[in-house]
């Protein structure tokens, strides 16, 4: 058998196959008494780290956030400044402002799963800043604290970027 | 609705199957009948199951999966709107949610489907290159059976994939090849 001829049968072959597969698997257990607990408690944990949002303590966390970023780039040589200030400065706060803003449209769409982990995710960079920005309230001009927060803001960009990306 | 009125339509449909006429059920979940809810879990379940596990190929992980769709599904039912059928609205879901949770939990899901490789079951009623088919699926690498899935059994344009698993649409192509002939070369054994 040539190895056209070969590759033909094959072809049909798999097209058969597929075609021919069931649409459908067997469950072997049923989900429905966690299903209806699900629909009738929208909040799942299930053996699961509970997590639940307080607009309001992430309102004040990025007021906080503003004010440091705020605070670093005031504070900072003169030099640093004329580099950064204009871009990144106003591209942090395009981000700070579109955060409060947005975030709960954009997590609306997700599956909780996912919803709960960018929020814990989130959670943890705010604490995070928090920390740096204090940090920082008590040095001023210390380049790796500034750095890290340039890193820290960056990852919490991407983060925010993320949850549109997962939207349905 | 009455239980004994979602009973009936269900069975009807049932009797229909491919027909799947589902809107009287869905109206009424959309007014919260979650009895009407389970005759559509009932009907559905196999298939949404089907998707999970042939993506992830863990048999846990698809089972939960398969109770958040159906959850998500209730919480979403009024987005329906009619415009395809309430089975590819659900499937699409399902695959959202299923892609999700591999995007957000990458590590652990490779580290599990290293460990769970043929937790797809041996159906005997199945004919030879069908079972061979199925393990065939649950042996391909990620990148190759997420691809084939959703191109060949989902029915996903190469760009929707593109769009959806977060790769170049060249790059999804090449897998469907790869995978294809990862297949051929089984069925052929």
């Amino acid at each position: 058998m040539s190895k056209d001829v070969f590759d033909l049968e094959m072809d049909l072959k798999l097209k058969k196959a597929i075609e021919d597969l069931p649409d459908s698997i067997p469950l072997e257990k049923d989900l429905w008494d966690a299903i209806d607990k699900g629909i009738t408690e929208p909040k799942i944990h299930k053996n699961r780290f509970s997590f639940k949002p307080d607009w309001n303590q992430l309102a004040v966390a990025c007021s906080f956030l503003m004010a440091a970023f705020a605070l670093v780039f005031s504070t900072q040589k003169p030099v640093i400044i004329v580099q950064e200030s204009n871009t990144t400065q106003g591209n942090y706060q395009a981000i700070r402002t579109q955060l409060k803003e947005d975030l709960p449209q954009r997590l609306e769409h997700l599956s909780t799963e996912a919803k709960e982990t960018i929020l814990v995710n989130l959670q943890l960079i705010e604490i995070a800043l928090l920390e740096i920005e204090t940090a920082l309230s008590e040095d001023p001009g210390n380049n790796e604290l500034i750095a890290l927060l340039h890193k820290t803001l960056e990852k919490e960009r991407l983060l925010i970027e993320s949850a549109e990306k997962l939207r349905l | 609705m009455h239980r004994l009125a979602a009973t009936k339509i269900t069975m009807d449909v049932i009797e229909q199957d491919s027909s799947e006429n589902y809107s009287e059920l869905i109206s009424a979940v959309k007014q919260g009948d979650k009895a009407s809810f389970k005759h559509l879990y009932e009907a559905e379940k196999g298939r949404v199951f089907a998707i999970c596990l042939r993506l992830t190929k863990n048999r846990e992980l698809s089972e939960e999966l398969t109770q958040e769709s159906f959850i998500q599904a209730w919480k979403k039912i009024k987005q329906f709107r009619g415009d395809s059928k309430f089975s590819t609205w659900l499937h699409r879901l399902t695959t959202n949610i299923v892609l999700d949770r591999i995007r957000l939990k990458r590590h652990e899901y490779e580290e599990n489907s290293e460990e769970l490789d043929l937790s797809i079951p041996a159906d005997p009623s199945l004919d030879d290159d069908r079972r061979d088919l199925e393990m065939g699926i649950s042996k391909l690498p990620d990148g190759a059976r997420t691809v084939f899935v959703l191109f060949e059994l989902q029915g996903f344009s190469h760009e929707e994939i593109s769009d959806k698993v977060g790769i170049a649409i060249g790059t999804s192509k090449a897998q469907l090849h790869r995978a294809k002939s990862m297949l051929k070369e089984w069925l052929s054994q």
